[in-house]
């Protein structure tokens, strides 16, 4: 659906995007994430027509954003981090104008004003909206048109975390209609949620791009047992280092942190050891350790 | 494409209006052509209203001043304040040409500034009709039109320099270099100018220097068309007594659309090359 192939962008010497390709499959959530200065907003803007590229391409739907520029943006709804079209405005005259271009009926304004819940600040100027609120009234223009993908450019930076949790719901609803997304976002959390796949940029380069999982796997960083126990001894850490794994008591609760390749080994010996076992689950290393160790690896 | 730029300058003039920007100028202008008007009799020692004519010539001076002053800070702000506040980032990812925002903001800005002027001079014009009995209003009319297509020129000049500057700081503050240029500067460079060339080379030197700057054309223009140019030199007499005739008129309105159309190409360019970044 989407499509950048070897994009760059240079600014004199600095290399804001530097030979970027990645395709984004339709119905997919594909997240950018990247330290400050990554290129993430860059390369959204190259995708929306807003900047020129200094090589490479970008198309939406087969459409080359630079010769059938109208035709990509068609495709596209944009979310930008500042999302209020005209403070002068009201809610409902930045849709109706963004109707018209789109030579859509009022219709579509009053049922998108539903969707996104915006009814009571439907007749108020936008510049008097607060942050969430302007956020949805963001939203709702990019899905005004109904748009196959939406690019959404740091969508929760500036919400509390009610509207981010309304935010995440809606975000799901849209997958779940098929819609293509491509987000970038600096917040590892909310992509962790919600990201099928991760592009991870690092100065301007695409440093990796995968889903979590794999992205887990390529890293080989030790997934985290928690072992809930009845009683504690204080000998259970040496015996599980015993079987090849780090351990260290929190509580009654025992963290281990083992290599994915030995968890079955590590499992079993918890389990012959006869430790008295309340509860036990796993889980994958975060997003945030696989962001800084692939960052880390990358400015090496 | 049309559609795009009807629909984009319907919501500039709704803003225009909205930040009273529109009943602010046709406020001022409404009150300086009533004070001109009074203040013009009594300086002849009467009490009443001055004719439309009289009205016209005193107004003159005052409209090549701030005219081109509020058509830069108007087309200046409106774009590059777009630009800064993101809303022109939306508006761009949207499946429109660039050429139209322009020429639709143009256009928006262009009928804003006709409110202003129409609103402005036409309440201060039936005044002046209804206390001085005065129905020959030719000249005021005149003035008023003169006065849009000055207007027309710096909206497209304010639009050029705000699509090719990188702030708006940086946009006032060309804007304001030009128009402190373009009415005042310049006179002095005409004045040189005539004393370093004399005969046929200095009358050549006029007009070009007279259509190298809108503000000199509509001046002279209008100082035709209200008899105030015979207190001329000869030189300057002979370059008026061309410009009088129907080759010399056209020559001037002809000026003026190039002032209009160029600026605005200008701009249309540079807002179709540019990089919009954060």
């Amino acid at each position: 659906m989407i499509t950048f192939m070897q994009i760059s962008k240079r600014y004199g010497t600095i290399r804001a995007v530097d030979d970027v390709s990645l395709v984004v499959q339709p119905g997919e959530l594909l997240a950018l994430v990247g330290p400050n200065g990554a290129g993430k907003t860059t390369l959204l803007r190259l995708l929306l027509g807003l900047i020129a590229p200094s090589g490479g391409t970008a198309s939406v739907a087969g459409y080359d954003v630079q010769h059938n520029g109208a035709a990509a943006r068609r495709q596209l709804g944009y979310l930008p981090q500042r999302a209020v079209l005209y403070g002068n405005l009201s809610v409902a005259e930045n849709l109706a104008f963004l109707a018209a271009l789109h030579a859509l009926p009022l219709q579509r304004v009053a049922d998108v004003i539903a969707l996104m819940q915006l009814d009571a600040v439907a007749q108020r100027p936008a510049r008097t909206l607060s942050g969430g609120t302007a956020q949805r009234l963001g939203l709702a223009q990019a899905l005004l048109a109904d748009p196959p993908a939406l690019v959404l450019d740091e969508p929760t930076v500036s919400l509390d975390p009610q509207s981010v949790a309304s935010f995440k719901q809606l975000l799901r609803t849209l997958q779940g209609r098929g819609k293509t997304i491509l987000l970038s976002s600096h917040i590892l959390g909310d992509v962790q949620e919600l990201a099928d796949r991760v592009a991870i940029l690092h100065a301007g380069r695409l440093i990796a791009i995968d889903s979590i999982p794999a992205l887990a796997q390529r890293c080989s960083l030790p997934e985290q047992i928690h072992v809930v126990l009845a009683a504690v001894s204080g000998d259970e850490p040496e015996l599980l280092a015993r079987a090849g794994a780090e351990a260290h008591l929190d509580g009654d609760t025992l963290q281990v942190q083992v290599p994915l390749a030995r968890k079955p080994a590590v499992i079993q010996a918890l389990l012959h050891a006869g430790l008295p076992i309340r509860d036990l689950r796993s889980s994958s290393p975060s997003l945030e350790a696989i962001f800084m160790h692939l960052v880390g690896q990358a400015q090496h | 494409m049309f559609r795009h730029t009807i629909i984009i300058a319907r919501r500039e003039l709704t803003e225009a209006v909205r930040s009273r920007w529109v009943l602010l100028c046709g406020g001022l202008f409404a009150l300086l052509a009533l004070a001109l008007a009074f203040v013009g009799m009594r300086s002849v020692g009467l009490n009443g209203v001055a004719g439309f004519s009289r009205t016209a010539i005193a107004l003159l001076n005052l409209v090549l001043y701030l005219v081109p002053l509020l058509a830069l800070l108007l087309s200046i702000s409106s774009m590059a304040a777009e630009r800064e506040e993101g809303a022109l980032e939306v508006l761009l990812a949207q499946p429109i040409a660039r050429r139209t925002v322009v020429f639709g903001k143009w256009m928006g800005l262009a009928a804003a500034l006709a409110i202003a002027l129409c609103g402005g001079f036409g309440s201060a014009g039936l005044v002046i009709a209804v206390a001085g009995g005065d129905t020959s209003a030719g000249d005021y009319l005149l003035l008023v039109v003169r006065s849009f297509g000055l207007g027309l020129a710096f909206i497209s000049l304010g639009l050029w320099l705000a699509c090719s500057s990188s702030s708006r700081l940086r946009a006032l503050t060309w804007g304001l270099l030009l128009w402190f240029s373009s009415v005042l500067l310049y006179d002095l460079l005409v004045v040189g100018a005539t004393a370093l060339f004399g005969g046929s080379a200095l009358m050549t030197m006029l007009g070009l220097l007279l259509m190298a700057n809108p503000v000199d054309l509509v001046r002279v223009a209008a100082l035709i068309q209200l008899g105030g140019a015979d207190s001329f030199g000869l030189t300057a007499q002979a370059l008026i007594g061309f410009l009088r005739g129907l080759r010399g008129s056209a020559l001037l309105v002809l000026a003026l659309l190039a002032w209009i159309i160029v600026p605005l190409f200008g701009a249309v360019r540079a807002f179709g090359r540019r990089d919009f970044t954060a």
